[in-house]
């Protein structure tokens, strides 16, 4: 399970909306990412390289840089976010094979309906594809 | 002998943790040692982002600070 303030939810849709028609992408941090179930404490938005509707491709040198803020902060990845702009919640093909982080969620907003965001989290290892709770609190 | 041994291995900061390797080590040789396959991260030393032309010429000294990220990336 993963545990997303309601604060941080809406941080990271309005993310997600203001990267509309393109995808959005984020990194979360927070603890208990080696226990699977995850409380997260901080979200950082970050840019799509790719500015694409169908792809996202984070800047290496912003994720080296959250990287180094999340230990000054004592906090951990619980998650890596972005968002499909016209498909649903679901890791695509892309989205399996570049998820190289095991012990992270996934997790994807889908815009596809206006109006009606839909969350959803996963854990993706050797390219199995595991649905988890979002709980928003 | 000891002397000899300890001279085997240095110390540098691996993601921000003091760890020990080999001496005249690569970064080619770093991550072959983890398993980590070359294209799919980005390596950074001494807070300079490599080209991965420059990994089999990099050689990693004491006190070097090295950090790697796995890329991250999808899409619909």
């Amino acid at each position: 399970m993963i545990r997303i303030p309601e604060t941080i939810y809406q941080i990271m849709l309005d993310h997600a909306h203001k990267g509309f028609p393109n995808e959005a992408c984020g990194i979360l941090a927070g603890k208990g990412a080696a226990q699977g179930d995850k409380t997260v404490s901080d979200f950082f938005p970050m840019r799509n390289l790719d500015e694409s509707s169908i792809s996202y491709f984070m800047d290496p040198k912003e994720q080296l840089a959250v990287f180094k803020k999340m230990r000054e902060h004592g906090v951990e990845m619980t998650g890596i976010f972005h968002s499909h702009v016209a498909s649903q919640a679901y890791p695509s093909q892309k989205d399996v094979r570049l998820a190289f982080y095991p012990e992270v969620s996934y997790l994807i907003v889908s815009l596809s309906e206006k109006g009606h965001p839909v969350l959803k989290s996963f854990h993706i290892q050797d390219e199995v594809v595991k649905e988890e709770e979002v709980r928003i609190d | 002998m000891t002397e000899t041994a300890s001279n085997e291995f240095i110390k540098i900061r691996l993601n921000g943790k003091e760890t020990e390797i080999k001496t005249g080590l690569s970064v080619t040789d770093l991550l072959l040692k983890w398993k980590i396959r070359a294209e799919l991260v980005t390596v950074e030393v001494n807070e300079n982002i490599l080209q991965k032309l420059d990994y089999d010429t990099t050689r990693i000294k004491a006190g070097d600070n090295v950090e790697f990220v796995f890329y991250m990336g999808g899409g619909a």
